[in-house]
């Protein structure tokens, strides 16, 4: 049984991400690799709207950490 | 402030060249589109011609297909191939033509305008087709 | 050949052009894409909404860890049980990750569109063909119309260019200049296809007026 893949994964810079940490590939398995229909940022696209590097996929966007300063 | 200073030269050669170039002036589009002056042909060749080798020296990797074929491109592109011939301008082509007097291109430009924002509407509600990229 | 009457020579209307497509790729980090920047232009709310969302995350390290804390809120436990990849060696902090570059602030933008009117208004006063009109020449009232009904066309003309060049995904500058210039698939196939549809429907209009 053939895996559904995401389409965009060579270009989303979320995925590209994901593949250099073996904690995050949690967020691949359980969206990329499967149910892509279901990431917000999959669906941001379908609707023609600009997608944030901080959407996740379950929708949530991602708060800045550590201290980076808004440059 | 370096992006905003660079949009800002940059804006301002742009509109200054097409305008010298004969880009805003109808009559040298129409001469262009029916072939019968190829001047402003290969001023658009040269530029893409010269761009090619300056984002070759700059890195290769800029050459990597992201832009890639959606469902939009040809009618989108035959839609505005239609409009430029209608109101002689691509998009920047009015801001210009209103920097040099043309005030006729308040309409084009409400037009344009108008069109981008009706865009998205219809591809949220109507369309939705994947354009295949996040960072489009 | 003088800079500031007649029109320019081919080849330093495509130096120029080269110099704002180059320039604003190694001045900004963004191609140049004259569509894509009045779609934002239009929207300043969502614009700066986009930047202020996206600040902070320029850096590959700080995303990597802003998305394991998020992966944690989200999976829990499940976290621990994928399976080990062994850590690379070129770790991600060396390498800057794709969508990285900051989003112009939506000033800039506004800068670019009066700096471009500007360059009009420099250009008109320098040839001396600096006036105030309301048509667009004879060319244009040959082939096509004048008055109000020119008017009226060249809404419609504008509604089909902005409608055509967001569906397309690019105009001259982002499609014909930055994308053809680096080969890119659908910039090539839309820069035929207006074009192609330029000529086409020139054509016509010229046969019609004949």
């Amino acid at each position: 049984m053939a895996a559904k893949q995401c389409p965009h994964s060579s270009g989303c810079p979320l995925f590209a991400t994901f593949q250099v940490r073996s904690f995050l590939r949690i967020w691949q398995m359980n969206y990329c690799d499967a149910t892509f229909e279901r990431c917000a940022r999959y669906q941001r696209i379908i609707e023609g709207k600009e997608v944030p590097l901080s959407l996740m996929p379950n929708g949530k966007e991602l708060p800045e950490t550590g201290a980076s300063k808004k440059k | 402030m370096k992006t905003t200073l660079t949009l800002g030269g940059c804006g301002l050669l742009l509109g200054f060249s097409l305008s010298r170039t004969g880009f805003t002036d109808y009559g040298e589009l129409s001469r262009m589109f029916a072939f019968a002056d190829l001047r402003m042909l290969w001023v658009f060749a040269g530029a893409v011609g010269l761009c090619a080798a300056g984002f070759f020296l700059v890195d290769r990797r800029l050459f990597r297909p992201t832009r890639r074929i959606h469902p939009g491109v040809v009618p989108g592109g035959i839609l505005f191939g239609a409009g430029w011939v209608l109101c002689g301008a691509c998009p920047v082509v009015p801001l210009i033509q209103l920097g040099e007097g043309k005030l006729a291109a308040l309409f084009t430009l409400l037009g344009v305008a108008l069109g981008t924002l009706l865009y998205r509407r219809v591809h949220a509600r109507l369309l939705r087709f994947d354009t295949g990229a996040c960072d489009s | 050949m003088s800079l500031f009457e007649g029109y320019w020579p081919a080849w330093l209307g495509a130096i120029a052009l080269a110099v704002v497509c180059l320039g604003v790729f190694l001045g900004t980090g963004r191609f140049l894409g004259v569509a894509g920047m009045l779609s934002r232009l239009l929207r300043p709310r969502e614009t700066e909404r986009l930047r202020a969302l996206e600040s902070g995350l320029a850096d590959a390290e700080t995303l990597a860890r802003a998305m394991e804390e998020a992966a944690r809120a989200e999976f829990g436990a499940a976290c621990d049980a994928v399976p080990a990849l062994a850590e690379r060696s070129d770790a991600p902090a060396a390498r800057p990750l794709p969508a990285a570059v900051p989003r112009p602030p939506w000033i800039a933008l506004l800068v670019f569109v009066l700096c471009v009117a500007l360059g009009g208004l420099l250009s008109a006063a320098l040839s001396g063909t600096l006036s105030i009109r309301w048509d667009l020449g004879p060319a244009y009232e040959r082939l096509l119309a004048a008055g109000p009904g020119a008017w009226a066309l060249l809404f419609l003309g504008g509604l089909l260019v902005g409608f055509g060049t967001q569906m397309a995904g690019g105009c001259t500058s982002g499609h014909g200049l930055s994308g053809c210039s680096r080969l890119q698939p659908a910039s090539l196939l839309a820069t035929a296809c207006f074009f192609g549809t330029a000529v086409l429907l020139s054509l016509l209009l010229s046969g019609l007026a004949a």
